[in-house]
């Protein structure tokens, strides 16, 4: 059924809305258990690949596969194969916690035998248990999150699309949250998660940086981290922008990024380029304390292969 | 099986929507309630029946002749004699005030020219602000005073008039003999109130999943469109039930309305007629993005339904453009149906092409909104 053991495969996928291109030819395969995830700012067009992904919204050019059937023509097959978290909550908030999950075990015809038990299962897995009569209105943004996840997962789906499913919460239950995706990923199911969190791409298998429409890149996160170039000097300037500007100047600097009070400086070579940076700073009167190499993260990763490409245009 | 599943899939829709409905019990309330406060409302104001209208005389002739007319209008319903103007002006007065709607001016001559043997002459002045009420006063007023005419012509020739030769043409009202507004009114207002509970409520139902975004959410389930639809139409088709049971039960035990062709032809009816509306209430869930939307193409339609269809106007007095509009109304044919039944009592054999052409239209919307109902986000 499926050669090379891809459970998603899309061909050229392609979205147009009137003028505007959301995806453009998507080339991207996903492997059995992997945690595959899809980065990208607003407007990347990540929820609008998902959507064609889960058979919901029809591809105007270009295909997919997922589970081993065809997007456009075998739908329901997919539906059955799959579970999807949507970005907004898209559970009914006037029913409880336990009829809301009682709801989707009857539309996924889940039997009266098993249903019982794999409904208490994924209250315990969810955190939820406690709460089971409460009216899902009623429950926080992190709790309803975890009710949406559990509701995908009553038909016990090889495959799960996660749009931003985090976006929204608190670190302490993003945490969490990403404590049960992982022990998914343990049993074995295939996690499709779309995120503009860079430190949750850090937890992916493989992460797609996605960008206007299309893939810039897809790899797993240490190769991706590894594209950018030069080498990842931090320090915190006490007159940010000037010095920002003077070094972007120097030779040998090939990109320079703020983050917060620091400055992120990409150079050919650090050790050469460090007590340059120190003497040029101190000529100007800048104070730079706690200069350091240090490694690239997703995040620096990431913008700058997306100013890279659209510098290229 | 495939179908014990799909009902399942259905069942489970119309579980979840009764649990809606449910939490919701200020909807649930008005649903109930407003039908009765409606059917009350139009049935007690709409009533055309001239009764107890005011009315004043002007006797400039103060004789036993013009008391005797008096006599004749003050024994009918229609009117309420108050007052007894002594002069033009008084009578103006009484008539710009709006203290009277009628009146009439008895002159000085009158009781001189019958005994003369000659027609003595009465004037009758009318508020015609409401034309409809003025026209049917003045067919009253000038049948009280002919009746009276007769009398005296009787009186005269000492005969009774039914001993002359001549035309005796007679008059019987067959079909709502007491011509009592409420039998009219009431079929059509069964109709009206179905026909907004049914679309508003469907329509209402699936647009509301999707404004909430649950659609989308139900689109990744194996649920098929028609198990959705069934499912969130059975429901509202209760409630329906519950009101069109509500307001017949009304009709007949308050407002004493007579049903008298087949319960059974009326209770298919009013499921056809339900079908249609929960029909059209798919269409336009289909069309409609948000509630708001919904509800005001839902008055787009229902007004001028109710205006045409026969309810108020007689559809032959329209313009024949609106004529035709009003054919294609489901409303008009439900409306000429229910009458058929409750105030005629006939039954299929008049009414098979009204039924046939509301099928039709049923099945239409039903196919065309099925259709385009798909489990796709655009």
């Amino acid at each position: 059924m499926n050669e090379n053991n891809f459970v998603i495969e899309t061909k050229d996928l392609t979205k147009q809305f009137k003028k505007v291109v959301a995806v453009d030819r998507l080339n991207l395969s996903v492997r059995k258990g992997e945690i595959f995830g899809l980065l990208g700012p607003d407007g990347a067009g990540k929820t609008t690949a998902i959507r064609m992904l889960c058979a919901i919204m029809d591809p105007t050019e270009g295909s997919a596969r997922v589970a081993g059937f065809d997007t456009k023509k075998e739908p329901e097959e997919i539906k059955k194969r799959i579970g999807y978290m949507a970005q907004q909550f898209s559970l009914y908030g006037d029913l409880t916690v336990l009829e809301n999950l009682t709801f989707f075990a009857d539309i996924f015809e889940v039997g009266r035998k098993e249903r019982q038990e794999r409904i208490d299962r994924l209250l315990e897995f969810a955190r939820l248990t406690r709460f089971k009569g409460r009216r899902a209105a009623h429950l926080s943004g992190g709790m309803q999150k975890k009710l949406a996840l559990a509701c995908t997962l009553i038909h016990q789906p090889e495959v799960i699309f996660l749009d931003e499913p985090t976006t929204g919460v608190d670190p302490v239950s993003r945490r969490e949250f990403w404590d049960i995706l992982t022990e998914l990923h343990i049993e074995g199911v295939t996690l499709f998660v779309s995120t503009p969190y860079m430190d949750e791409a850090e937890r992916c298998s493989r992460v797609s940086l996605m960008f206007d429409g299309n893939i810039i890149v897809c790899d797993t996160p240490e190769r991706i981290k590894g594209l950018v170039e030069g080498q990842l000097l931090e320090l915190r300037p006490d007159e940010l922008r000037e010095a920002a500007q003077l070094i972007a100047d120097l030779p040998g600097v090939l990109e320079v990024q703020t983050y917060g009070d620091l400055l992120h400086v990409f150079v050919d070579d650090a050790a050469r380029r460090a007590p340059e940076l120190q003497s040029v700073l101190a000529g100007a009167g800048i104070v730079a304390e706690g200069l350091r190499r240090t490694r690239p993260r997703m995040e620096e990763a990431f913008i700058s292969l997306i100013r890279k490409r659209s510098e290229e245009g | 099986m495939e179908l014990m599943t799909s009902l399942e899939r259905t069942w489970a829709i119309i579980r979840k929507e009764f649990i809606h409905a449910g939490r919701d019990p200020r909807t649930l309330v008005i649903t109930i309630v407003m039908p009765i406060l409606l059917l009350m409302l139009l049935g007690y104001t709409t009533s055309l029946d001239i009764e107890g209208v005011p009315m004043a005389i002007y006797d400039q002739s103060k004789s036993a002749e013009s008391r005797r007319l008096i006599e004749a209008y003050q024994v009918t319903d229609s009117f309420t004699l108050n007052y007894s103007p002594q002069s033009y002006s008084d009578l103006r007065r009484l008539m710009d005030s709006g203290q009277i709607q009628v009146g009439l001016i008895i002159p000085p001559e009158y009781a001189s020219e019958l005994a003369a043997g000659r027609t003595a002459r009465v004037s009758c002045v009318i508020d015609g602000s409401n034309p409809t009420i003025g026209s049917q006063v003045l067919a009253i007023v000038t049948m009280v005073g002919q009746s009276h005419g007769i009398q005296i012509i009787q009186e005269k020739l000492g005969v009774s008039v039914a001993q002359l030769p001549g035309i005796d043409a007679r008059m019987r009202v067959w079909y709502n003999p007491k011509l009592d507004n409420i039998n009219f009114m009431v079929p059509a207002i069964i109709g009206m109130i179905l026909q907004m509970t049914c679309s508003a409520l469907t329509a209402g139902a699936i647009v509301g999943e999707r404004e909430r975004g649950t659609m989308e959410q139900l689109n990744v389930t194996p649920i098929r469109s028609l198990e959705l639809i069934v499912g969130k139409a059975v429901p509202y088709l209760v409630i329906a039930t519950l009101i069109g049971a509500e307001i017949l039960i009304i009709g007949v035990f308050w407002f004493g309305m007579e049903i008298h062709g087949s319960m059974a032809l009326l209770i298919g009816f009013c499921i056809l007629f339900m079908l249609t509306s929960l029909a059209w209430g798919l269409f336009v869930s289909v069309i409609a993005k948000t509630r708001q939307q919904a509800q005001m193409l839902n008055m787009l339609i229902m007004l001028p339904s109710q205006m045409l269809s026969g309810m108020m106007f007689p559809i032959l007095s329209l313009p024949v453009v609106l004529q035709y509009l009003a054919a294609l109304m489901p409303l008009t044919y439900f409306t000429r149906m229910i009458r058929g039944v409750i105030l005629k009592g006939v039954g299929l054999e008049i009414l098979w092409s009204d039924i046939g052409v509301l099928a039709v239209i049923c099945i239409v919307l039903m196919v065309v909104a099925g259709a385009r109902f798909k489990k796709t986000l655009e």
